[in-house]
């Protein structure tokens, strides 16, 4: 098998499955015998989920990971305890929703510094927070300037830069709307200057047309509605890898029937 | 059958890539067939509404006039669509209050910027205007997708807590100009304060650089002095509420496996929606699939029978959660214009 990455970020628009195939990836990464963590990054734990699945996770949240990243820095939990719970550094937290984004990335490169053997696996929202995410740190450096965020934020982008260390994997649907949406994500992540190579890969999720080669069903036999989808996913997916729709509606079912699928992704 | 009241404002909300903004275009077509002087404006930063609508690809918040012939209609009809345009918006409240030079900050422009974070506040005091030029019968608003969406909601909320009167403590102590004129001597208690803010001020300088505290003070003060558009969003957030003003409609699709979503959305947006929800399931195949009989046990039957029971468990779960559900069947064309036409087909029906 191929070398696994320190750290995969899964991203894409809401609703195409980025969720599924980043707890299929880590379950396949502990199949290999690799410690990898997933990280739902600040959006809604599916804790039931997680429990069916007996997934490793990294678990922690936006709130709490910046008071440790805080705490960190200034080198005093209390002082950073009591900074979080000002008005004035709330109102700084809402009014840039990036900046958390960044410290728990920053958070989530310390464990990974931390943990030489350890790899992350990280689910981030869709494609507008993603872009947040990723502009942020280029964005708080222009704003910044000066200060332990910015040192901080060269530190990530050497890090993240590192041959070997990260993969993002923009997922999507083999939609017309879909598809374009990811080629603009990916677009935008590689003209990110000043930023890391974020080294992305596209991923079409619950495409019919590996369906039916994995079935060995004949296009010909399909009615005309489904022939119409085939037709579309033929014209679309170009040379992307696709994911063959799982005949499964359990939500745990479909990501271990998922997982080995992903050493496709390394 | 379903009824859909006429209101003031129609929210189009979902979990994100279930054909929302198409399903909100086809809700603004078969509202502009009936006459009726329609708005159409997305939040959502994707820019799925100038694919649809072949709109310029400019990020300047302009109003545009689409003509119903572009849907093979009456050229004589028409309804008007924006992009949120969280820049422009700001712009237009900087011009209103002179203050256009205090509003040149860098932190400004990036926080107004399509992904900052004053997005969903802006777009409230856009909504806002649109309704108060009074131009429009109907205002069709397709929203950020999912946990955005409750941003959105929330948005007000934030602006209070934002002008939160111990905010004040800051400039307070820096001795910045509020209200034109500098702030009065302190008495002890707010140098006890002061002194607080101080020893913040010094930390945060550690973290962000001192640099950037002075400008963002200067812009939280250039915001505070325009306040009055911020905090008027408030009685928007109390309109909504009132079901003689506003539907909602709840877009969810079966190719997304994401109704429990929808329901999630639902309830943590529970005090603000009112009777008139309407949920939507898109891209519904049923009509499709009752028209196919592959041979039994074959890979296609199996095939067929796993779509047939997604789009029961999907129906099951609607109907037992939400009172006025619409399906709309998939639209088989891979043209945009053409599932805005047939979604507002659907509507009419």
């Amino acid at each position: 098998m191929s070398a696994a990455k320190r750290l995969y970020i899964f991203t894409g628009k809401g609703g195409v499955g980025k969720t599924s195939l980043a707890m299929a990836m880590t379950k396949h990464l502990e199949s290999q015998g690799i410690r990898a963590l997933y990280n739902s990054f600040y959006q809604d734990p599916e804790r039931s989920l997680w429990d069916k699945l007996n997934l490793p996770v990294l678990d922690i949240d936006l709130h709490s990971s910046a008071e440790i990243y805080i705490g960190r820095k200034l080198k005093s939990t209390t002082i950073a305890s009591w900074i979080m719970k000002t008005h004035f550094f709330k109102s700084l937290f809402q009014m840039i929703p990036g900046l958390g984004h960044m410290i728990l990335l920053g958070h989530i490169l310390d464990e990974l510094e931390k943990h030489p053997e350890l790899t992350v696996v990280l689910d981030s929202p869709a494609s507008g927070h993603a872009l947040t995410m990723f502009e942020s740190a280029s964005n708080f450096k222009k704003i910044f300037r000066a200060g332990l965020i910015v040192r901080d934020i060269e530190r990530m982008h050497s890090l993240l830069s590192m041959p070997g260390y990260l993969k993002t994997l923009v997922v999507s649907l083999p939609t017309e709307l879909a598809m374009n949406e990811a080629s603009d994500l990916q677009k935008e992540l590689k003209s990110n200057s000043g930023g890391p190579d974020f080294n992305t890969e596209v991923i079409v999720n619950d495409s019919y047309l590996q369906y039916l080669k994995e079935n060995k069903i004949d296009e010909k036999d399909l009615p005309d509605f489904l022939k119409g989808k085939i037709d579309l996913e033929k014209e679309i997916i170009g040379d992307a890898k696709a994911l063959a729709h799982v005949d499964e509606s359990e939500p745990s079912s479909i990501i271990m029937k998922l997982a080995p699928k992903m050493e496709a992704f390394l | 059958m379903i009824h859909i009241p006429k209101k003031k404002v129609e929210l189009f909300c979902g979990t994100g890539g279930v054909g929302k903004t198409t399903v909100a275009t086809g809700r603004a077509l078969a509202l502009a067939l009936e006459g009726r002087r329609v708005l159409l404006i997305t939040i959502d930063p994707a820019k799925r509404l100038k694919q649809i609508l072949n709109l310029p690809d400019v990020d300047d918040g302009a109003v545009n006039t689409v003509a119903l012939d572009l849907f093979g209609h009456d050229k004589n009809l028409s309804f008007d669509a924006m992009l949120m345009s969280p820049g422009a918006t700001l712009k237009r409240i900087a011009t209103e209050k002179g203050l256009e030079a205090e509003f040149e900050s860098t932190i400004i422009k990036t926080l107004s910027r399509p992904y900052g974070g004053m997005n969903e506040i802006m777009s409230i005091i856009e909504v806002q205007h649109q309704l108060k030029r009074g131009v429009y019968d109907t205002i069709i608003l397709d929203t950020p997708p999912g946990k955005h969406f409750i941003d959105f909601l929330e948005s007000s909320e934030k602006i209070k807590n934002f002008f939160d009167k111990s905010f004040l403590e800051i400039f307070e102590y820096l001795g910045k100009s509020i209200h034109g004129e500098k702030s009065k001597s302190k008495n002890i208690f707010t140098m006890m304060i002061s002194t607080g803010v101080n020893k913040l001020l010094s930390y945060l300088e550690d973290v962000t650089g001192a640099e950037f505290v002075r400008e963002f003070i200067d812009a939280v003060l250039a915001l505070y002095r325009s306040r009055d558009s911020f905090l008027r969003a408030l009685e928007f957030q109390e309109e909504l509420k009132s079901e003689t003003f506003s539907n909602w409609f709840l877009v969810t699709s079966v190719e997304q496996q994401k109704i429990n979503e929808a329901q999630g959305l639902k309830d943590q947006a529970e005090h603000f929606i009112h009777n008139d929800l309407f949920l939507v399931i898109n891209k519904c195949l049923t009509p499709y699939l009752n028209a196919w009989t592959p041979a039994s046990n074959t890979p296609l039957s199996k095939l067929k029978k796993g779509m047939v029971t997604r789009e029961a468990n999907i129906e099951g779960f609607a109907s037992k959660n939400f009172t006025n559900v619409l399906k709309f069947h998939e639209i088989n064309n891979p043209s945009p214009l053409e599932h805005v036409k047939g979604l507002a087909l659907q509507f009419k029906a």
